[in-house]
């Protein structure tokens, strides 16, 4: 047996990493900032007498396109620049995280790098890289490091005098529009805002990072306005809570998650339905995504939140969060706690808890059927549509004065469902809208006695067939009628017809009156009549139902002048033609025109 | 005709760039993204669709209305919901022979969808039908090849439904050809699925694993369910004697969270509880996938459900039951074009092929 050991093709190796590694190159620039943080924490870590103010800045110089990125940090001895700087996967930053992490866990956490693979990102954005260094340790030297990103270095004597770092970084072509000072301070406030040590743009006296989170600044909501306004969003949130570290029990343990942060509610939902409970993620101050669909709980949509936990596990890249045991328990902590701030937000501020609720109704509701916790405080307060406006679960029952709730749900309620509905004081909920069928189910769930009734297939109930030989002349005046017409009786009484279209009428015609000039692709026809025949055997008709109310004295009177062959037929054609158009089905131009014309004649019949 | 997504890229860049259009028009595209969003979430999405449907009927866009009812066709049908989506799909194509859709992707697709739905449906009695919109399609497809993978996944499907090995063979060479040019991930999955369906009917519970195994690769490419492959290799375990892996994978097929009901689902799970020696199980199963199926539409699931349920009864000696599910299938014949076809597949052997093995012994 022979042992061999890989052959790396290290410049292969170093483009994959850095170019594929990464999807945005300026990613790189987060990197490095990282890297001049770390070193300035590792300084006040190991030399704990330097008092110095911290500092890092980026210079640019236009003409030669260079970027230089420099820290009063601890520097790299000659040999530390040798393992930690040129060994891939090898970082000092978590080496010595990983020696404080039990003992110092404040200064644990002000310690950000992890991978040892950050510094490689630097060739993302620069075509040769520069590395200026000198050690704070006794008797280091300054060294120069030097890299075009091929296999081999270049290592030589430096001649800083100050303690720190400096990365010059010659810019690849593409990557040239960063030799610009608001691009670069836009960059910073992106990646670096959090972090705490001062992040300086060319000779700035100002820092570009804010260097503190907002939710640990001393006014939140004035730093979240300002926060959220650097990231284009000017709204000012109805409500926010700031997020604390979470005791979660577990089976047999309990566990504190360590968690900070904010969740806030937008006043308004955006664009239709872009809302996904979005969440921006920071993992010890440092940004690394944005967007992220999964720490707040499913039916907390309408809301946002800006996540910061140690516990949440980046990907090498750090662009992501790994889908892993610690993100499931800092999504437990937030849903824990965003409930019961809700919770308190209820009973104490009724008047904000109102706005959310009219603000962001239709996602509240859609996402409120999924937690029965929030569903409880939701239920009384939040509006559902319906034929007769707005209407809570509460009012829309005490108005129908019983516990049936009508609903649509395929299609928005046709008008003759919502008129037959209206007479019987049972108005109709819109729930075409997805979440509103399983808000209305959990309701009916919860509450004994309460009965979900799709409307369209109780319309049948609501007018009873009458036999009655006083409609018969009156029902011969119809005899050229496309309908078919019958005498119902159904309220309100003063409503003397309505037409009823079934769902697919319009196609059963269109399928029987089809043009054969316009010819169907082979196999189709068979297809489109099958179809018909499944409607038809579910009772569709392409024709329509005139239904005549008995209980109209309208209906009575003309009826009686058709029994006694004294139809007013102005009358009648003023009714027959006012039912046609009020009726469920689009009339095309045609029929519209035809409606009117026969419309026009009878008003002109009254004239006379 | 251009490609599916490229026409709708084009019409969606025409209402950013022409100051004509109003927040409406963009309102309606912004709904019909949502849908796209997720694609296991079908009830939002199809809440989705509703909207932009009804934005694009208000502002007059009859090419995105039909545009929406493609979609809006398919994603009833995934969700089960046949004759919902033929009422769609088939008021779309009585529309979509107007001269202003021509060569446009969604005429194509509402045509394909409702091919599918009958293959789903009816597939014996439609054979015919199938077939010839099948070719129509490839022959009309331009430079959109998906459209032509997609009518030879119907056949595909179809002769597997019909229970012509040979052809189904051949059907499944062709589009297995046709994937290999065109990487399409989904297919890929469908071509292990109906490749591991016929294995397990055949009993050759080797070639189940295999084609499983195959089914299951490739997780981030393809979005379609890994539930039916995890039953279909737990059938093939169990049979195979390996009860242990078989429970654990059976297990962990049930864990995974989809809202699509797949009815062959029903079918995998109860063979597998026939192999167990566990027909009970099996029957209650199959009820309540009677339930899940009723007033749908999907007659052929329906169909193969009951047929199923008859001879369970059957082979444990439950005469009653047996007569009362033999009438049902009787009455389940009625919704066919071509009964007698039908009843010439005989699914009874079919499937007492499995369960005249497993719970004898």
């Amino acid at each position: 047996m022979t042992n061999a050991k890989f052959d790396l093709h290290l410049p292969g190796l170093i483009k994959i990493l850095a170019e594929n590694l990464y999807s945005d190159p300026r990613v790189g620039l987060r990197e490095l900032l990282q890297n001049s943080h770390d070193s300035i924490s590792r300084r006040q870590i190991e030399q704990p007498k330097w008092r110095d103010a911290p500092s890092i800045r980026i210079h640019v110089n236009k003409t030669k396109n260079t970027i230089e990125i420099q820290d009063n940090g601890s520097g790299l001895t000659r040999e530390e620049t040798v393992t930690y700087l040129a060994t891939i996967g090898r970082g000092y930053t978590r080496e010595l995280r990983e020696r404080l992490a039990f003992a110092d866990t404040e200064r644990y956490n002000a310690l950000i790098g992890q991978f040892g693979l950050g510094f490689l990102s630097a060739f993302l954005l620069a075509e040769s890289v520069e590395v200026e260094t000198l050690s704070y340790k006794p008797k280091s030297t300054p060294v120069l490091w030097k890299s075009q990103g091929s296999e081999s270095y270049q290592l030589n004597e430096g001649e800083r005098t100050e303690i720190g770092t400096t990365v010059r970084l010659k810019l690849k072509p593409a990557m040239r529009y960063l030799v610009n000072e608001s691009t670069l301070d836009e960059l910073v406030k992106r990646f670096a805002d959090l972090l705490t040590h001062p992040v300086y743009v060319s000779t700035n006296s100002h820092r570009s990072n804010s260097g503190i989170a907002p939710w640990n600044a001393e006014n939140i909501a004035e730093s979240l306005q300002e926060f959220l306004t650097s990231r284009g969003n000017d709204d000012e949130p109805l409500w926010f809570m700031r997020l604390t570290d979470q005791t979660l029990s577990l089976e047999q343990e309990t566990i504190t998650v360590p968690l900070a942060g904010i969740i806030y509610i937008p006043p308004r939902s955006i664009a239709s339905v872009q809302e996904h409970g979005d969440a921006m993620v920071f993992i010890r101050n440092m940004f690394i995504r944005e967007g992220d669909r999964r720490l707040l709980p499913r039916w907390a949509r309408f809301a946002r939140a800006i996540v910061e936990s140690p516990m949440l596990t980046p990907t090498v890249s750090r662009e992501d969060i790994h889908e892993d045991e610690n993100l499931n328990l800092v999504t437990q902590a937030i849903e824990q706690q965003f409930l019961a701030a809700f919770d308190q937000l209820s009973r104490e501020r009724s008047s904000r808890w109102n706005q959310i609720l009219d603000a962001h109704a239709n996602l509240i509701m859609a996402w409120g059927a999924e937690n029965r916790d929030f569903f409880n405080r939701i239920v009384k307060r939040v509006k559902l549509p319906t034929s007769r406006g707005q209407l809570t679960i509460g009012e829309y029952l005490k108005q129908t004065k019983s516990k049936s709730i009508y609903f649509q749900a395929d299609e928005t309620p046709r008008l003759s469902d919502q008129v037959l509905l209206e007479g019987c004081g049972k108005p109709v909920i819109d729930a075409t809208w997805y979440g509103i069928l399983p808000f209305l189910e959990r309701y009916e769930a919860e509450n004994k006695g309460v009965r979900l009734v799709q409307a369209d297939t109780d319309i049948p109930s609501l007018i009873r067939t009458v036999k009655d030989k006083k409609f018969q002349a009156f029902l011969g005046c119809f005899k050229n009628s496309p309908y078919s017409v019958q005498i119902g009786e159904f309220e309100p009484a003063s409503l003397p017809a309505v037409l009823v279209f079934d769902r697919n009428a319009e196609f059963l015609r269109q399928v029987a009156e089809r043009d054969e000039d316009l010819a169907l692709p082979p196999g189709v026809e068979a297809l489109l009549d099958s179809c018909a025949e499944e409607m038809q055997a579910d009772g569709q008709t392409p024709q329509g139902t005139l239904y005549l109310n008995a209980k109209s004295s309208l209906i009575n009177k003309l009826a009686k002048q058709a029994q006694n062959d004294t139809l007013n037929d102005t009358a009648f054609q003023l009714l027959y033609q006012a039912v046609r158009l009020f009726s469920d089905r689009q009339m095309d131009a045609k029929r519209c025109m035809e409606v009117w014309a026969d419309l026009c004649k009878s008003l002109e019949t009254l004239l006379k | 005709m251009t490609d599916v997504f490229d026409w709708y890229e084009e019409y969606r860049d025409k209402i950013y760039e022409d100051d004509r259009y109003t927040h409406r028009h963009v309102q309606m595209l912004d709904f019909f993204d949502d849908s796209m969003i997720d694609e296991d979430d079908l009830r939002h999405n199809i809440a989705c669709l509703r909207k932009a449907r009804r934005l694009s009927v208000a502002l007059g866009e009859d090419l995105f209305t039909l545009w929406c009812d493609a979609f809006l066709g398919g994603e009833l049908h995934s969700l089960g919901e046949y004759k919902k989506s033929r009422e769609v799909l088939s008021d779309a194509v009585l529309r979509a022979r107007k001269p202003i859709y021509a060569n446009t992707p969604q005429q194509l697709i509402v045509h394909v969808y409702l091919a599918t739905s009958f293959v789903m449906t009816d597939p014996i009695g439609f054979e015919k039908e199938i077939r010839e919109l099948c070719q129509f399609v490839s022959k009309n497809k331009g430079e959109c090849w998906e459209h032509e993978s997609r009518a030879l996944e119907l056949i595909a499907f179809l002769e597997v439904e019909r229970r012509d090995q040979k052809a189904a063979e051949a059907a499944t060479e062709k589009l297995q050809e046709h994937v290999s040019v065109y990487f399409e991930s989904g297919r890929h999955w469908l071509l292990s699925y109906n490749q591991a369906k016929v294995a397990m009917r055949n009993k050759d519970w080797d070639a189940t694993i295999r084609y499983s195994d195959e089914g299951m690769l490739d997780p981030d490419l393809c979005n379609e369910p890994k539930k039916s492959f995890h039953f279909l290799r737990a059938c093939a375990l169990a049979a195979l004697g390996d009860k242990k892996a078989a429970k654990s994978l059976f297990r962990k097929g049930t864990n995974i969270r989809r809202d699509i009901p797949d009815a062959d689902d029903y079918m995998f799970c109860a063979i597998y509880w026939i192999i167990l020696g566990e027909p009970q199980t099996a029957i209650d199963l199959r009820i309540s996938e009677l339930k899940e199926l009723k007033s749908k539409g999907r007659y052929w699931e329906q169909y193969k459900a009951t047929v199923h349920l008859a001879q369970l009864y059957e082979a444990i000696g439950d005469t009653r039951n047996m007569n009362r599910w033999k009438r049902a299938v009787e009455k389940c014949l009625t919704n066919f074009r071509n009964p007698k076809a039908i009843l010439a597949i005989d699914l009874h052997r079919e499937f007492t092929l499995i369960t005249s093995e497993f719970l004898r012994s």
